[in-house]
């Protein structure tokens, strides 16, 4: 009697016991994956989803071109668009290449200018680059399309006759 | 019913029909998104400075970070023990090895890569929930196997479902939350909708891309069942009766997503009909008059058509 007692009491221990284990790995669970995105935007596994949360209302798209008209690689003159929904550098390993377009945003002519000149000191072959940027935003209530459209001649400072 | 009530219930187990079912979707989903996740290595890619924690892995130094090899070795072992875990060998270390390493992939091409994509968070979640019931589960599993009374032993916690729930409707609310955060009821403005159509466009001629770009009150209407269907993620959790009609918005969703964008969110998709859409309650109920004898079977029958 007293050793079914015994068995019946240790059995009913295990059990409350795996119950509690299986609440506290259920707790667990439930604890980080509510915390982590409270302190972090991005810790994988852990995410607070931040895609498209933005609302972009224009965009631009840049061209480059080389004093022949050839057109130039926008990233090796940080035109570039490195927008993907998501905020940038956040829960990657390495930030994007550094690049004057920010989606949702038209850089002014000044900042431009400033940005590729800057830039050209890496091409001292190139005397001078055309730089066209058009903003496509609404036209009217129903579509979105280009609206502006700006072309630049912007002079290399630091051109080299002898580097062509 | 009380709190210890419902606490006491989420130890209640169920057959593990219902549980076999979602941990085979979840392995079979896995194995094609760790082989995106493997080939498309981003480490060769130019880039800037490095970025800050990123990963739960981060703490690993540059050199195992950075070098391939780590994630094909994280590669292998996934396949290794997913092939294991889905045979019911090596438990529960083989659902440890599946999940760890599934985790390791997807954190490691994070960890070299200057965009993220939240194709695989969902997914990597339910595969530890399911590593961490096989775990706590081990012995009555490893009794159920040894015995062969696997499919007639209740083996499948509530808790494991339950953190489901929360896990997919957690995610997808966050998800609304932060638009509502970022950018306020603005965010369904439509205009940003016709603009993330024009620059990643899966097909630019398709008639949902056409009829997208050419009128921003359809473009309005998608945004908001988008915004809405994300944030009742929150409501899921609770409200056991909206439950499915939010997982079928949420599906409609990422449907609309995959024919206007092509992100491959996919596993996703499976994730939402299993766990929102009542198969939770359907499987015992067809586990049940599948197995019933058949005058049973019968009653069965009238019992769920009455219903």
């Amino acid at each position: 009697m007293i050793a079914s007692t015994d068995t019946k009491r240790t059995t009913t221990g295990n059990e409350t016991r795996q119950r509690r284990r299986e609440l506290i790995a259920a707790g667990l669970f439930v604890f980080a994956f509510a915390t982590v995105p409270i302190f972090r935007t991005e810790l994988f596994p852990f995410s607070r989803a931040p895609m498209f949360s933005d609302a972009p209302v224009l965009y631009c798209e840049y061209t480059i071109n080389d004093p022949e008209c050839r057109e130039l690689d926008a990233r090796a003159f940080g035109l570039h668009r490195n927008y993907w929904g998501n905020p940038l550098g956040v829960g990657v390993g390495y930030q994007p290449v550094h690049s004057l377009d920010r989606f949702g945003h038209a850089a002014s002519g000044f900042e431009l200018i400033a940005h590729i000149q800057d830039r050209l000191a890496d091409h001292p072959d190139l005397p001078y680059v055309e730089v066209t940027q058009t903003v496509i935003e609404p036209i009217d209530d129903l579509h979105i399309g280009p609206t502006e459209w700006m072309r630049w001649h912007i002079d290399n400072p630091r051109f080299r006759e002898k580097a062509r | 019913m009380s709190w210890s009530e419902r606490i006491d219930r989420l130890t209640e187990r169920t057959l593990p029909h219902y549980g076999v079912l979602v941990l085979s979707c979840l392995l079979f989903c896995s194995v094609p998104l760790a082989g995106y996740f493997l080939l498309k290595w981003p480490g060769d890619l130019p880039h800037g400075p490095r970025s800050g924690t990123a990963t739960i892995l981060s703490f690993l130094p540059d050199q195992v970070l950075h070098d391939r090899r780590t994630q094909i070795a994280c590669g292998v072992l996934f396949f290794a023990g997913a092939l294991a875990w889905a045979a019911h060998r090596l438990l529960p270390w083989s659902a440890w090895l599946a999940s760890l390493s599934f985790t390791g992939i997807i954190a490691l091409y994070a960890e070299n890569a200057t965009q993220l994509t939240h194709v695989a968070h969902l997914t990597d979640m339910l595969l530890l929930l399911y590593a961490l019931w096989y775990h706590t589960c081990r012995l009555d599993i490893a009794a159920a196997l040894r015995e062969r009374r696997f499919w007639s032993t209740p083996l499948y916690p509530r808790w494991v479902y339950s953190c489901s729930v929360f896990a997919v409707g957690y995610f997808y609310g966050v998800s609304g939350l932060m638009k509502w955060l970022t950018s306020g009821p603005g965010w369904a403005n439509g205009v940003s909708m016709q603009i993330w159509v024009q620059v990643f466009p899966r097909d630019p001629d398709s008639f949902w891309a056409r009829l997208v770009v050419s009128d921003r009150r359809v473009a309005t209407v998608l945004q908001w069942a988008a915004l809405i269907g994300e944030t009742s993620g929150f409501v899921a959790i609770v409200s056991r009766g909206l439950r499915p009609w939010i997982g079928l918005l949420l599906i409609g969703f990422h449907i609309g997503q995959i024919e206007l964008f092509g992100w491959g969110f996919h596993a996703n998709m499976v994730i939402l009909t299993l766990v929102f859409l009542p198969f939770y309650e359907w499987i015992p109920r067809w586990v049940a008059r599948y197995k019933a004898p058949p005058i049973q079977k019968e009653a069965a029958a009238t019992a769920v058509t009455a219903r």
